[in-house]
């Protein structure tokens, strides 16, 4: 689905990836664990063509986009969830999916907008209220509510479950798989919680200081306890 | 082959402009391309180092030589003058110490006012900072057009010469004079911004909050740098008066004192008073060609020569800031003992890599 | 018949409240202001010396000239100096210069033009002023009239777009968070881009209605662009509503502080007039930076609302009512 080829990137001048490449596969969680300042979101940003480019490329069902502006990637079917700041929060709950499905005739609109509040019932009482009013937790839901309404083919997802209260977590999570399982999405995830992240995804990739350290299986990643001490601290 | 006097009188025509507006590049220089401080009221130093000099050069004389003091300041300003010049003729002290002394006033002067200007707008938002310093640049002129007595509003005040004594040589000798006040300055900035408090300036225009981080009160820094930059332009406006014996409010526009001096600092390279050189000595003499093919170009073009070079020349800033905006001498990135250059730009880039918001200052390094 | 320096005000608040809306709304959504702002005003100011001493029609046919001409002239700069400039990378100190420069360039045009003009029309044509050309009705001067109707109605049409129109609903999502709005699918450069040839054509709309009782001479576009920011900051330019009010609060503090000083102190005060918005700028930079839309948020309506409808259901409760 989603193929980065050797791609050096940065903000402006200054380089944060080196030569990283990764393979999203169709239909499968892929997870990209690391150290703190590893380039992880960077690497999410890059293909959403938020950040320079320097070499290398980003391709997308075979098309290439690397450093393409971002509302074109997105309109190509790619969904991104950033760390923060994933709703707009001076806008109502209906203001925010509208802007989601601003694309949309009238009618689709409606239409997915229920699709969208049967897998989130919460927001049905909360239309009319600006995400302000939400906690961290519900604007997740929100920001993902907004995701799926567009119907996207991948969705990109930047530490959903770091800042959660572990009552919401394990919803969350369960929501994530859903998403591969249910709506056949592909899933690209960044996450500091390491454990869990492995436990959900297919493959995963381990990032430090801007370079790919590891590529494989989760499971293999998970049984590896020294890979895990060496980057991750685990085990 | 143009006579000696000819050849005499264009080379210290341009080296007078290109004196005064080397000293302004430079104070922008000091301020915006080495502490990224956006001065777009260069305009209010430059005219108040003129009206100091236009207001009070005359006082003071006409006080201590006791002549003219039951005139009109500025009716009979020129009459005063003359009286003054008189006594100036042989009076070389009286009028080198007229000089110094209208220096120091002006620079301190200045100096107080960059302060008044700065004290509401230097710590809140850089947008409303340009606005402030635009706005300063207009107050003055208002000022200086209606108050009369100041230099005689929309009129004029005539101002002693106080190199009179010098006779026949004064023309050259001011002029090498200038020239070598003009390359002092250069002399002292250069220290300045070679010294460790130059590489400070440097880390406050990269990323004020790292150095903010390590103790250093960065809002009295750049309030200090914008005073020193504001004392030394103000210094281009009393050579200005000087040397062209009068001070009119009118003359003290932003295209020509505020504008002027940032275009050259962009074409020249901001950031390294190299840069500022050349870029000022490069537009001072197009711009004298300018002047002196006007005619002929009225002829095809039915255009006033002011209107027409500043369409030309503010055209000719932004292609510059489009496609070199480094300028003709980019400036050499420099290592900060202790503060690395990079170094901040990589936590910048951490910051980022957390996801924490965009900061305009931030990446897209001035 | 009002006093002349009561309708003075309000045509002056009704110009300067539509220049600060355009200003802080071209702001709000590039994040770069718009220094050429002024530009688009004198623009707007030689469409109506055109057609009154050149074409010799109604002054009023000047608005439907100048909001296409000073419009496209914005959306000119946005696309031929802002977005090529961010494409390399320029910041905001950067993107601010381009826009002098551009100034710089109006300037030096409408100069051009008033000079050619002086050619055409004479002496007049560098300072002029229309109040004879106006029309009147019911003792009221015209431009009064039809300054407040303007103001009105451009207000009410905004804020209809922003709350009901989906572009509108994009432009506040895009003011908000641009990143996001991108990552959604949306276009913010075209955003941004017809912000500023709206805002461009409103700046020339109130440009052409100033001749109409002020003074006008090339330098009129950038001396009222000091109390435009005057304006704004006062507002606190995180708000085309607090642009609105502080519009209103600098306009009237201007013609009528320098009236009532000038009664007191002689009419010298009146050449000082801009300096009094450059003096409240420093104040409220001083005591209040954030403005009047800043205070505004930090009084949660929200939270208002819940304890109002809290206390109303205890209230309730508390008589008996037991559905409550």
């Amino acid at each position: 689905m989603i193929k980065v080829n050797q791609l050096d990137a940065g903000y402006g001048p200054i380089q944060v990836l080196y030569e990283v490449d990764l393979v999203a596969d169709a239909q499968q969680i892929t997870v990209i664990v690391g150290p703190n300042g590893s380039g992880k979101s960077t690497l999410l940003k890059s293909i959403m063509g938020s950040t320079t480019v320097y070499s290398g490329s980003v391709t997308y069902k075979g098309r290439d986009i690397t450093a393409r502006p971002k509302h074109q990637v997105a309109n190509m079917g790619i969904a991104y969830l950033p760390q923060v700041e994933s709703v707009f929060a001076k806008l109502t709950v209906k203001e925010n999916l509208i802007m989601a499905g601003h694309a949309l005739e009238r009618e689709e609109f409606e239409a997915r907008q229920e699709e969208v509040m049967g897998l989130f019932p919460f927001l049905k009482e909360r239309l009319k209220a600006k995400a302000t009013t939400f906690s961290g937790g519900e604007r997740q839901m929100l920001a993902m509510a907004m995701a799926l309404l567009r119907k996207p083919e991948v969705i990109m997802l930047d530490e959903p479950i770091t800042h959660l209260d572990p009552k919401i977590t394990s919803q969350v999570v369960d929501k994530i798989i859903e998403l591969r399982d249910g709506l056949n999405l592909t899933v690209l995830l960044v996450e500091q919680n390491v454990k869990t992240a492995l436990e959900i995804s297919d493959k995963a990739y381990l990032l430090a200081s801007g370079r790919t350290m590891y590529e494989g299986p989760s499971q293999e990643l998970l049984e590896n306890p020294e890979l895990g001490r060496m980057y991750l601290g685990i085990g | 082959m143009p006579s000696q006097e000819l050849l005499l009188t264009i080379i210290t025509d341009i080296s007078i402009w290109f004196v005064l507006y080397l000293i302004v590049t430079i104070a922008l220089n000091l301020q915006y391309g080495n502490t990224g401080i956006p001065n777009f009221g260069m305009v209010l130093s430059v005219a108040g180092g003129a009206y100091v000099t236009g207001a009070l050069a005359g006082r003071i004389a006409r006080l201590y030589y006791n002549v003219g003091t039951d005139l009109d300041f500025v009716a009979d300003s020129a009459k005063i003058a003359s009286m003054i010049n008189n006594r100036l003729a042989s009076d070389p002290l009286g009028g080198i110490v007229l000089f110094l002394l209208i220096i120091v006033i002006a620079v301190v002067v200045n100096a107080v006012l960059g302060f008044i200007v700065t004290y509401p707008s230097i710590r809140v938002r850089e947008v409303y900072l340009m606005m402030v310093l635009i706005a300063a640049g207009e107050a003055i002129r208002i000022v200086g057009e209606n108050y009369y007595p100041l230099v005689g509003g929309t009129t004029w005040v005539q101002v002693p010469n106080v190199f009179i004594w010098l006779g026949d040589a004064q023309r050259v000798v001011v002029s090498v004079l200038f020239v070598g006040i003009a390359l002092l300055v250069f002399w002292v900035v250069q220290r300045i911004v070679g010294s460790p408090f130059g590489r400070l300036i440097r880390a406050v225009r990269e990323n004020e909050t790292v150095v903010e981080s390590l103790g250093k009160n960065t809002v009295g820094i750049r309030a200090l740098v914008f005073v020193l930059g504001s004392a030394i332009a103000s210094l281009a406006g009393v050579l200005y008066a000087f040397h062209s014996h009068a001070v009119m409010a009118t003359a003290f526009q932003r295209s020509s004192w505020t504008f002027l001096p940032w275009l050259m600092l962009m074409l020249g390279g901001k950031g390294n008073n190299r840069g500022a050189l050349l870029g000022t000595f490069l537009l001072i003499v197009v711009r004298r060609l300018i002047m002196i093919f006007k005619y002929e170009v009225q002829q095809v073009i039915p255009v006033e020569a002011i209107w027409l070079e500043l369409l030309l020349m503010s055209g000719f800033l932004i292609l510059i800031m489009i496609y070199r905006p480094e300028g003709l001498i980019p400036e050499k990135p420099i290592k900060v003992r202790g503060l690395d250059y990079e170094d901040m730009a990589r936590v910048n880039a951490r910051n980022r890599e957390s996801g924490e918001g965009d900061e305009w200052r931030d990446w897209q390094l001035e | 018949m009002l006093p002349t320096y009561v309708s003075g005000a309000i045509i002056y608040s009704n110009l300067l409240m539509l220049l600060s809306i355009g200003f802080t709304f071209a702001y709000l959504t590039a994040k770069v202001p718009n220094f050429a702002h002024g530009g688009n005003a004198a623009i707007g100011i030689y469409v109506t010396f055109t057609l009154v001493r050149i074409m010799e029609l109604d002054p009023y046919w000047a608005i439907l000239f100048a909001f296409p001409i000073c419009g496209l002239t914005s959306a000119l700069i946005y696309k031929g100096v802002i977005q090529a400039l961010k494409r390399r990378g320029a910041g905001l100190i950067s993107l601010s210069i381009a826009t002098i420069a551009a100034q710089m360039m109006i300037f030096a045009s409408v100069n051009i033009y008033a000079d050619y003009m002086r050619g055409q029309a004479g002496a007049y044509a560098r300072v002029f002023l229309f109040r004879n050309e106006d029309f009147e009705w019911l003792g009221l001067p015209g431009v009064l009239l039809v300054s407040t109707l303007l103001a009105v109605s451009i207000i009410t049409v905004l804020h209809l777009m922003l709350t009901k129109t989906k572009f509108g609903i994009a432009t506040r999502a895009t003011v908000e968070n641009a990143d996001l709005a991108g990552t959604l699918g949306i276009d913010t450069e075209l955003i941004s881009l017809v912000s500023w040839f709206i805002t461009g054509g409103l700046a020339g709309v109130a440009g052409t209605l100033l001749p109409l009782w002020f003074q006008s001479t090339p330098y009129t576009g950038s001396l009222i662009l000091m109390s435009v920011f005057s304006a704004s900051v006062v507002g606190g330019m995180s708000s085309i509503y607090g642009a609105m009010v502080g519009g209103y609060v600098i306009g009237l503090t201007e013609v009528l502080g320098t009236s009532f000083l000038s009664d007191q102190l002689g009419s010298w005060v009146l050449s000082y007039r801009p300096l009094i918005p450059l003096i409240a700028m420093f104040i409220i930079l001083v005591r209040v930076p954030e403005g009047l839309a800043g205070i505004a948020g930090k009084i949660d309506l929200s939270r208002i609302r819940e304890s109002a409808s809290s206390l109303s259901t205890f209230a309730r409760r508390r008589r008996g009512d037991r559905d409550a």
